[in-house]
């Protein structure tokens, strides 16, 4: 029995006592990584007999790129041999590029056309060597001369491209030919010249879909980084405005550009940005999404830690404002970092507007989430535990809808709310001709013929109608997600333990968000903590703006003058 | 052990502890399973102490086709039982559901039961945690269980809403005035005041003043509760106040007196009262009366008992008008005011002297003036305010400024 006992005690010791860490590390476990790393190579061994460094021989080259490139069963790798004309003497050569990705017309052009066919650039013959400078002494000639660089005559006179690169190892070849370069191979050189040709079908810079202002840009990004590069260029049309590229993902070497303001933007962000974007250790990244969820502080709760965007608009004020702005090629989302709970029931058009108006769409906002979260909530805990608190005619309009239904209320409200969710996933699905047929038939029908059949009340139908448009009304798409979570976790809540549960539920949510950090920010900054600058919910007028967020600790507190309307007030 | 494995274990145990030790599951009270009594009426039973009514309200009685239609029908249940709570219980166990007091809008005393003292039923009524402060509390001239059978609602669906809404009249009457539960308890137990109640009754044609010996003026505002001839659908009607003393029903307030409370205790709104013409005989005018000032009132004491003035200032704006009606006069409108002046006196010292010498119960709260010549709670309650209030004697100056009415004659 005593036994027993002792058992149980040491059993509920380990797991609710304090056990402190066993090995603390104070520093940066370099060495653990590494070996890490290599551990994870190993795996793929093989890959390492590659040579690395490119052969003088061109037939050797040719050999490593068709293993490489498996070009007997890759279709659209094509290798183009040739002989170039320099000096009058014929090389060897080849053109390496992929198919689909280049413009052929370039490669025509550009390319092929002067290297191949004679013209005076290749057909010029000067002196073997040429003679830099001749001293004569005791009849002897002592001539300086300059070798003739094959190397730099091509780079200098036939390649008549803007963007050509010397690269010796055969891993910038691959990565230059998998983004839609072409590789030039010459015979007796162990260096190869990476030529931009690019020309793939891509989309030109649209409507941007998902977040819809009206009055505001209404441009969006697009796949292409350097279309999205070049709007956010556009619009700070600041030459502080500092693009970095850093590549991620092993196999996929994914383009990222971490874009910011070098003469306002925190430089310990900066580095907290790149620092994440270095060390991910993963083999693709294909979108902004998967990005997001690699980099951000905390993956355990719902919540966004990042704001996303497909709007430079959007992406340029935040830079302005002294955040990081972060692209991934192939992704029309761009995300900005560091990311608090207002920036998400912001709307872009709030900086567009004037203030009353995005105060009053503010608090339509903030009206948005707290019924979108709490509303089936509360209707579940009122009816169960607090009748005495609704008015006694809405009570009986209640009672009398509810007269002839057979289902319990908590019962009632999750089959409603899980019906239209499953409208809302349909919705997505369905082909976009049909598409507003689900609408119709979900949300009308259903909902009419669920009420005559007296399954649902049409009190609940209300309920989760504006629960609903609600959720609708947040301006971010990961926050609306949040809130549709967090929403069957407060309806449990509700149901057993009323509004003690709702109120014990809003406290963990707002210890969850108090204590989540956004890159090191607090994620309910400004309001908690309060920083000196703080001016309240609400947005200030536009001449009233002087400070830009002292959270951020920029390196440009100031944003305009004490007395930004020059014109009126100039004593 | 795993640190994962033990981080889940301990939220599960947290959030098994929550949901279901500290669960509500067992106070649960979902909307479906509760009766939800409306008005309660207090009759003293025959055998019993206690004759208990309750208006139950059945809402979508009708209900067609399940539509949420709002009209409800309700059911009175009568039981005769010793106290209150008891009364609850074996309504509980007649009821399918469970009953719940706390949309209880209206108290209904019978004229008998309340001049047999209400005191524990009124300790009782506030005890229950259900009932609300705020529900009305009213004496009926018939018995509570007959009030609250015939109070159908005739132009709102629900007859909660009737009993939320009825009371509100006298805010452009002043023929009664709303009295809820916890002023009715608080001037209860003040040593300043006594309490008083909305008088009710229903209406029937057995029930009509035909006492046809008063003159035409005070006819229309001279009614108590039920007296009016009004021609329609059997129906409550609240017009004066029911006056106690102490936990006993003493008298009743008919609806001029009403307005003299309520100008004297300064809550009153507006008003519509009748003169006699000055101008032409057996005619009446018809004003629209509204304090512009609070009234004052000032408490002397000469040889134990109070010496009470009043010093009222009222507008009053015409709305009797005829052909002959020259109210742009200076002199028609002095002579005019002259007669509301005299006229409101004689009303005001008429109450005055009923709440003191008939009723002995200071509904005005006189005793708050009173109490100022007193140095220490002992001495306040040795005089016995309420018990001296019978003696006081009183001085009432009304000053009524008359605006002429909307239409104008001359130009």
């Amino acid at each position: 029995m005593n036994i027993q006992k002792n058992t149980i005690i040491t059993c509920f010791e380990n797991l609710f006592s304090y056990h402190p860490k066993e090995d603390y590390q104070f520093s940066i476990p370099e060495t653990l990584e590494k070996k890490q790393e290599q551990n994870y190579s190993s795996e793929s061994s093989s890959n390492l007999e590659l040579p690395k460094n490119i052969f003088p021989t061109l037939s050797v080259n040719l050999e490593v790129l068709t293993s490489r490139y498996n070009t007997m069963i890759n279709s659209d790798i094509i290798i183009r041999e040739f002989s170039l004309t320099a000096k009058n003497k014929e090389y060897k050569a080849f053109l390496f590029y992929i198919d689909g990705m280049v413009d052929t017309t370039s490669i025509n052009h550009f390319v092929l056309d002067p290297l191949m066919l004679r013209n005076s650039a290749n057909t010029y013959q000067s002196p073997e060597s040429e003679v830099i400078k001749e001293a004569i002494t005791n009849n002897i000639v002592v001539r300086k001369v300059k070798k003739f660089d094959l190397a730099s005559y091509i780079y200098n006179h036939l390649v008549p491209q803007n963007s050509v690169e010397q690269v010796d190892t055969f891993d910038d070849v691959a990565s230059g030919v998998n983004s839609g370069n072409c590789a030039l191979f010459v015979d007796t050189l162990n260096i190869v010249f990476n030529i931009d040709v690019k020309g793939f079908k891509q989309r030109s810079v649209e409507k941007p879909e998902n977040e819809i202002v009206i009055r505001g840009s209404q441009e969006g990004f697009t796949e292409n980084i350097r279309t999205n590069t070049s709007l956010l260029r556009r619009f700070v049309n600041n030459e502080k405005l500092i693009i970095e590229n850093i590549e991620v993902g092993n196999l996929t070497k994914t383009k990222c550009a971490v874009c910011y303001m070098k003469n306002i933007a925190n430089t310990d962000l900066i580095a907290e940005v790149k620092y994440r974007l270095n060390n991910i250790d993963v083999d693709t990244i294909i979108s902004s999404g998967q990005l997001e969820q690699l980099i951000e502080d905390n993956g355990k709760f719902s919540l966004p830690q990042l704001i996303s965007s497909e709007r430079p608009d959007k992406a340029s004020n935040f830079l302005l404002e002294g955040r990081v702005v972060i692209l991934v090629n192939g992704s029309p989302y761009c995300l900005i970092a560091p990311g608090t709970f207002i920036d998400f029931i912001t709307s872009p058009e709030d900086l567009n507007l004037k203030f009353q108006f995005a105060n009053l769409l503010k608090i339509i906002r903030i009206l948005a989430v707290i019924l979108t979260l709490l509303l089936p909530g509360l209707y579940v805990a009122i009816t169960n535990f607090h009748q005495e608190l609704i008015p006694t005619e809405l009570l009986f309009a209640i009672v009398a809808a509810r007269e002839s239904i057979p289902l319990p209320i908590i019962f009632e409200i999750l089959v409603m709310e899980v019906s239209f969710e499953l409208i809302r996933e349909a919705g997505l699905r369905v082909p976009s001709p049909i598409g507003p047929t689900i609408g119709i038939v979900g949300a009308l029908i259903l909902g009419q013929a669920a009420v005559d059949a007296n399954i649902v009340s049409p009190i609940l139908i209300i309920v989760v109608a504006i629960t609903a448009i609600a959720s609708f009304a947040i301006p971010d798409f990961s926050f609306g997600f949040h809130c549709r979570i967090a929403r069957f976790v407060y309806i449990a809540f509700g149901y057993f333990l009323g509004f003690l549960g709702i109120a014990f539920c809003l406290f963990i949510h707002f210890l969850i968000l108090s204590e989540l950090k956004s890159f090191g920010y607090s994620y309910l900054q400004p309001y908690i903590p309060v920083t000196k600058d703080y001016k309240g919910i609400f947005l200030s007028p536009s001449w009233k703006r002087e400070h830009r967020a002292s959270f951020l600790n920029t390196k440009r507190p100031k944003r305009q003058a004490d007395i930004s309307m020059t014109w009126k007030n100039n004593k | 052990m795993n640190k994962k494995l033990k981080n889940t274990i301990l939220l599960f145990l947290i959030l098994t502890i929550c949901l279901f030790s500290l669960s509500g599951c067992y106070s649960e009270r979902n909307i479906d399973h509760l009766a939800y009594v409306v008005a309660l009426g207090f009759d003293v039973g025959t055998d019993n102490k206690l004759r208990l009514s309750f208006q139950i309200s059945v809402p979508g009685g009708s209900g067609d086709n399940g539509s949420s239609s709002q009209s409800d029908s309700s059911v009175v249940n009568t039981i005769e039982c010793s106290t209150f709570d008891s009364g609850v219980n074996l309504l509980n166990s007649y009821l399918s559901k469970e009953s719940n007091l706390s949309h209880c809008k209206m108290i209904v005393f019978s004229e008998e039961f309340a001049s047999n003292g209400i005191s524990e039923t009124l300790f009782t009524l506030m005890n229950k945690v259900e009932i609300r402060p705020d529900c009305n509390v009213l004496v009926s001239r018939c018995n509570a269980e007959y009030f609250l059978k015939n109070s159908e609602p005739v132009l709102e669906k629900l007859s909660a809403r009737y009993y939320e809404i009825a009371p509100t009249s006298s805010e452009y009457t002043g023929f009664t005035q709303s009295v809820t539960l916890s002023e009715f308890f608080s001037d209860y137990n003040d040593t300043f005041q006594t309490c008083y109640a909305i008088l009710g009754g229903i209406n029937t044609s057995d029930t009509h003043n035909s006492d046809s010996s008063e003159n035409a003026v005070e006819k229309d505002s001279s009614n108590k509760a039920d007296e009016t001839l009004i021609q329609g659908k059997t129906n409550i009607e609240n017009m004066g106040l029911a006056i106690f003393s102490g936990d006993k029903l003493v008298g009743e307030l008919n609806g001029i007196q009403t307005i003299c409370h309520q100008i004297i205790s300064n809550t009153l709104n507006s008003c519509i009262i009748n003169i006699p013409n000055p101008f032409e005989e057996n005619q009446t005018i018809s004003l629209k009366v509204r304090p512009i000032k609070n009234t004052k009132n000032k408490v002397k004491l000469v040889n134990g008992s109070a010496y009470i003035t009043s010093n009222i200032n009222l507008e009053a704006r015409i709305l009797t008008m005829n052909e002959n009606s020259k109210y742009l006069n200076t002199n028609e409108i002095q002579t005019l005011e002259k007669s509301i002046n005299s006229y409101l006196t004689t009303q005001l010292y008429d109450y005055l002297y009923k709440i003191s010498k008939d009723f002995n119960s200071d509904i005005d709260g006189f005793g708050k003036y009173v109490v100022q010549n007193f140095q220490t709670y002992e001495d306040w309650k040795n005089f016995n305010w309420l018990e001296n209030f019978k003696n006081s004697f009183f001085e009432v100056s009304v000053n009524t400024t008359v605006k002429s009415g909307y239409i104008l004659m001359e130009s």
